[in-house]
């Protein structure tokens, strides 16, 4: 397994950072918008913004742990980096 | 337009006023979000196969990629739905500017001819002189003006009912759509086909009940109104000498329908689109000497949705005849409780009693008008006809 195994904790750091400024992309804040009126269609349409509002949430929501899980397994492969190279310092 | 409850019918303001921003403005802004979601998750999936530029394998990159790619095909059933919500609202908002453009030239049209067309959409003629042929000509000329005008107007508010109608199911089908928060995907309900029928469990069946009367007059003095000209047995009698010279609606047979008979009854949109289709099944005729009954029961197809009824009674009260219409609706606007669709329930219920009452107000009309053509009565002047 250990020669299929590659990671730059950089590169996944950097990952992670751009994962944070697309999660703030698709969060639309301006859908529900002040359409007043009594025509049906107004409420089928704020109904739609509704709708398309919490898709960009969740997909926020999803990027943002993306994210966290990213920056959580660089540090998690810098540590068991640091750790092993100590294991093979201390054997040798 | 000015905020609150619809009225229970179409008013000319309404029609002159009437607005179509909200839903350009919508599909213009969900076109937004299509490119925004589009690119973001192109971008994850790219960033999770090489981060930062860096060379990433091993099994935790192979889960974070397929991870990545679960959601981004999400997303992409996000876009279909949304893509189809940009559809229904140009269309609808194409189709409405049509509809209303047809409605005001009708409204104009009996200006022209020297009408005054009243905020209830009502008629009364500004040149109410003349010999009693021209005014009877003049009464003729009114009817026909007041139907089209309500007919195009009926047509308005069924296709925004159906724009809107459509939208809400696109919101509850995107609203089912979820990536999941913790890294797990949860396609709640991934689909690319058709969407699924709506969960009718939850529906609330509503019903709205109309009582109408004509607005005609009769000559003489005083204008007394026609509504007494007319008794149970002479609605029966001319509904059985031909019952779709007086029945509203396109499809009806020229006989007296019995209980059993399919009627394939569907309103014309002319060059606007599809016919708007509302077929019924007769599961009641009845008469006697008090009052007639008729009952629809709506088929799968209808506008109101299936299992619903449309119920008729005629009767006298007051010396009068009266028009008493039922409708009974169990799984179409108005009735869905799934959100969204709970969230414009209430004005799907307006929108739809005010299509009731543009749409059977000519039933009595054109039946009080046979029948005093027949009696030899002459009504001379059309008022109120809402």
């Amino acid at each position: 397994m250990a020669d299929h195994l590659e990671v730059d904790s950089n590169g996944l750091r950097s990952a992670s950072a751009s994962n944070d400024v697309l999660a703030s992309g698709v969060v639309v804040s301006d859908l529900l918008g002040s359409q007043g009126g009594c025509q049906v269609t107004v409420a089928a349409v704020q109904a739609m913004h509704a709708a398309v509002a919490a898709a960009h949430l969740d997909q926020a929501g999803y990027l943002e742990s993306a994210a966290e899980s990213l920056r959580s397994g660089a540090g998690d492969y810098d540590d068991t980096d640091v750790s092993a190279g100590r294991s093979i310092a201390g054997t040798m | 337009m000015a905020a609150g409850p619809p009225s229970v019918f179409l008013t000319k303001s309404q029609i002159t006023n009437w607005d179509i921003s909200h839903l350009v403005s919508g599909a213009r802004q969900w076109t937004t979000s299509i490119s925004q979601s589009e690119q973001a998750f192109s971008q994850h999936v790219d960033s999770i196969k090489a981060p930062g530029g860096s060379v990433w394998k091993g099994p935790a990159a192979d889960g974070a990629y397929n991870n990545a790619r679960d959601a981004q095909d999400v997303v992409r059933a996000q876009t279909a739905i949304k893509q189809d919500a940009v559809h229904i609202a140009t269309r609808g908002a194409d189709d409405e500017l049509a509809l209303r453009r047809l409605a005001v030239e009708a409204i104009g049209e009996a200006e022209d001819r020297g009408y005054r067309v009243a905020e209830d959409l009502s008629l009364t003629d500004a040149e109410a002189s003349g010999s009693a042929a021209i005014r009877v000509r003049r009464q003729a000329e009114a009817q026909q003006l007041v139907e089209l005008i309500r007919f195009r107007a009926a047509n308005l508010a069924a296709s925004a009912a159906r724009t809107a109608e459509e939208l809400t199911a696109k919101a509850a089908e995107l609203d089912r759509q979820r990536i999941g928060r913790t890294g797990g995907v949860q396609a709640v309900d991934f689909r690319t086909g058709p969407g699924l029928p709506l969960d009718r469990t939850d529906d609330r069946p509503w019903e709205y009940n109309i009582d109408l009367q004509t607005s005609q007059e009769l000559s003489g003095p005083g204008h007394p109104a026609a509504t007494h000209i007319a008794s149970v047995d002479d609605v029966w009698n001319e509904l059985n000498r031909c019952f779709n010279c007086n029945f509203p609606i396109g499809g009806a047979p020229r006989e007296f329908p019995k209980v059993g008979d399919r009627i394939p009854l569907s309103v014309g949109m002319g060059g606007n689109g599809p016919n708007l289709p509302f077929p019924v099944e007769v599961t009641q005729v009845s008469k006697t000497s008090r009052e007639i009954n008729i009952e629809f029961k709506t088929l799968p197809g209808h506008m109101d949705g299936d299992d619903g009824t449309i119920h008729f009674r005629f009767y006298e009260n007051g010396g009068g005849l009266h028009l008493g219409i039922r409708g009974y609706i169990a799984h179409g606007p108005g009735a869905i409780e799934d959100f969204p669709r709970n969230l414009s329930a209430p004005l799907e219920r307006g929108g739809y009693t005010a299509v009731a009452h543009s749409v059977w107000q000519p039933y009595i009309e054109r039946l009080t008008s046979n029948i005093a053509a027949a009696k030899g009565i002459s009504l001379v002047q059309v008022k109120a006809m809402g």
